[in-house]
């Protein structure tokens, strides 16, 4: 018997489907092969393991979000039902729209496409500030992030809205994002000041890294004094002194 | 009244029946969102968003396609946005994100043999994940499975045992580590 066909006979055995002539024939198998013994006596660990994990309970908060969206959904107008398309279909729908008014409006193309380019920009920047400042979801937090990742210049708002998030959200990934987002702009001087002073204050270790990472890469001797003190603070996460180390090394 | 009763009221707009249906699915959705993010957080908010999706989308509900199948696909389709935006933003792995929080917040304690059993489910491919934790945790027949994933019953049970297989192995590797 193959190897994978030994194995999915014993996972039948332990669920107890094998039927009882396989069965009794595979029990005698284990009874006087060790090894054969051993794998079954591991499956039946592991899928025992599986079968006593305790189901979770979710947090309240997920019953009182969802009363919320019912209520307003209830508030909608009928028929409005499909209402929240991904960002992408709509920015898409949008394009579509631009470029078939640049065919039929060809006369005053060139102001027309202007005004609704930038009518569009100041939608983006609106629709990703309100997804950064969305408390109740951190995917739709990610996403605002994630469209500031694409900026081309952010402008002040965005960047002390994103640092922001980067030192007090609640989510591990939501601060990375952001923290990517401002990584792409750290030439400005703007950025660059905020960064530096973040690492002091920024709580989450996972993040922190990351932002030494950052700082090193940018060549930031400044931020040396801060490192050499992680590095020698014992209540520092091991994680986090290593890298500061490795910083101060590549700063040096 | 069944779920597809309720769902079809809701269609036609009683929306107040999608209560019910919350009461009878969000602890087994949560609890699938859980075991494939690995993240509290991340599998309430995803879970609120499968809730979501289904008043918003209650009118792209087939009748004639089990409820039980339908959230499913909304729970699976939230995780897949979720994995794919992270894999596109490089944010933390699930299993190193893991450790890292548990390093960090040691008052979750959990039970060592079910952290281990965690740790080996972490480092399985997402398919074979899913199908564990669809049939194993979740209790999903493996018919139900088969016509959640477009695949035939056989084909199911090959790959879950499969994947049986890679997490004992996994298991025992992280027994030998510790």
């Amino acid at each position: 018997m193959k190897r994978e066909e030994l194995e999915s006979k014993l996972i039948d055995l332990v669920d107890g489907k094998l039927p009882a002539e396989e069965a009794a024939q595979l029990l005698k198998q284990i009874e006087t092969d060790a090894s054969v013994r051993e794998h079954y006596k591991q499956l039946k660990e592991v899928m025992g393991a599986m079968d006593r994990v305790a189901e979770q309970t979710p947090p309240a908060s997920l019953r009182q979000a969802f009363d919320q969206a019912l209520q307003e959904e209830m508030q909608q107008p009928r028929g409005k039902q499909v209402w929240m398309q991904p960002w992408t279909l709509r920015l898409a729908a949008a394009l579509a729209l631009v470029a078939l008014s640049v065919v039929i409006w060809q006369w005053d193309a060139q102001r027309r496409e202007l005004a609704a380019m930038r009518k569009q920009m100041e939608e983006t920047r609106q629709l990703m500030l309100a997804q950064l400042a969305n408390a109740q979801s951190a995917s739709t937090r990610l996403k605002g992030a994630t469209v500031a990742y694409e900026l081309e210049k952010p402008d002040d708002e965005i960047v002390r809205v994103l640092v922001n998030v980067m030192s007090t959200d609640d989510n591990t990934n939501v601060r990375l994002a952001a923290l990517e987002a401002l990584s792409r702009f750290y030439r400005e001087p703007a950025v660059r000041s905020r960064l530096i002073q973040s690492l002091d204050s920024q709580t989450d270790p996972v993040v922190k890294i990351e932002l030494i990472r950052l700082l090193v890469q940018m060549r930031e001797k400044s931020v040396m004094p801060s490192l050499q003190k992680m590095a020698e603070d014992e209540s520092v996460m091991k994680a986090v002194k290593d890298e500061a180390h490795r910083g101060l090394l590549k700063l040096s | 009244m069944t779920d597809e009763q309720l769902m079809e009221a809701v269609k036609n707009g009683d929306l107040s029946k999608a209560s019910l249906l919350f009461e009878r699915y969000h602890v087994r959705i949560y609890n699938f969102l859980l075991r494939m993010t690995a993240h509290r957080e991340m599998a309430e908010d995803l879970a609120q968003n499968v809730f979501v999706r289904l008043l918003r989308y209650r009118n792209t509900y087939k009748p004639e396609l089990p409820f039980k199948a339908w959230i499913y696909q909304l729970a699976r389709h939230a995780f897949s946005d979720y994995y794919q935006q992270a894999k596109k933003q490089r944010w933390v792995p699930l299993a190193s994100a893991t450790e890292m929080k548990d390093e960090l917040q040691q008052a979750l304690e959990q039970e060592e043999l079910e952290r281990k059993l965690i740790s080996a489910l972490a480092r399985l491919d997402d398919d074979a994940r899913e199908l564990l934790v669809l049939t194993r945790f979740q209790h999903l027949k493996y018919d139900e499975v088969a016509a959640q994933l477009g695949l035939t019953v056989a084909n199911v049970k090959v790959k879950v045992h499969r994947a049986i297989g890679h997490l004992r192995n996994l298991y025992f590797q992280l027994e030998t580590q510790a």
